[in-house]
């Protein structure tokens, strides 16, 4: 993996577990899995972290501290799936090695590629409302 | 080996300048869930003494979550139009998720904490 894609990985999965302690777990203990697995069909490293907890829906109004996870996580994973039943929820990321698309060329001090500051400015919709 | 404790590892540290009307917060560690409440109530000190500008250097930064950024979005809040918050920041555990989230649209980001202070 290339360093912005092990950069972007470790962020992503944070935030994914953070969400997980947050959000299952508040007012409880609980356990979560963190897998991650290298596809070498697909050459791809794939990341999913499953809680067991059941998310509390957002308040009307979250606060300025909230909110701001998933939308990272979405910014920095090259796919992102998100599964949520009453059993827990499941975040399932992938970055493709071969394939230098995405986060792969997103070097904040080199080249600038367009696709992510559109993502970008999408995200800039998480800050509109302060 | 002492840098592999779990309390020196995970930490924040930040150091207040005045520098005339300006003040410069220089965060150094990782800015994350447990860590970002530090920050915030340096910059809610920092904030109250209302300097003209308030310089933000996250360069010794290694982490950054979705936590620290909630937290410089509420000190841009908090600073309203008195004063000028400005952010340090470079390299991709900082600049990244401030761009991924347009964060650095809001607030001007700089890549020193002197070329921040003589910004126009």
């Amino acid at each position: 993996m290339s360093g912005d894609q092990v950069g972007a990985l470790t962020l992503a999965t944070y935030e994914a577990l953070a969400n997980a302690a947050i959000h299952a777990y508040l007012d409880d203990t609980g356990t979560f899995d963190l897998l991650a697995r290298y596809l070498p069909d697909r050459d791809r490293v794939e990341v999913t972290v499953t809680d067991y907890g059941r998310w509390r829906p957002p308040p009307d109004d979250p606060g300025p501290f909230s909110g701001r996870g998933i939308p990272l996580i979405q910014a920095l994973a090259e796919h992102v799936d998100i599964t949520r039943s009453t059993q827990g929820t499941t975040v399932r990321m992938h970055w493709n090695l071969g394939l230098q698309t995405g986060t792969a060329k997103n070097s904040v001090d080199g080249e600038e590629d367009p696709a992510i500051d559109r993502r970008g400015l999408s995200r800039a919709a998480a800050f509109s409302s302060y | 080996m002492e840098s592999s404790e779990p309390s020196e590892s995970h930490s924040v540290t930040v150091a207040v300048e005045e520098h005339g009307s300006a003040i410069v917060l220089g965060v150094a560690g990782e800015l994350d869930l447990l860590t970002a409440p530090k920050l915030q109530d340096e910059l809610t000190r920092a904030l109250d003494q209302r300097p003209q500008t308030l310089v933000i250097d996250l360069s010794k930064v290694e982490f950054m979550g979705s936590a620290g950024l909630s937290v410089l979005v509420v000190a841009h809040r908090t600073a309203g139009e008195h004063t000028k918050l400005r952010l340090v920041a470079h390299g991709n555990a900082t600049f990244r998720p401030l761009r991924l989230t347009g964060l650095d649209q809001a607030i001007p980001v700089y890549r020193s904490s002197d070329e921040a202070l003589n910004a126009e």
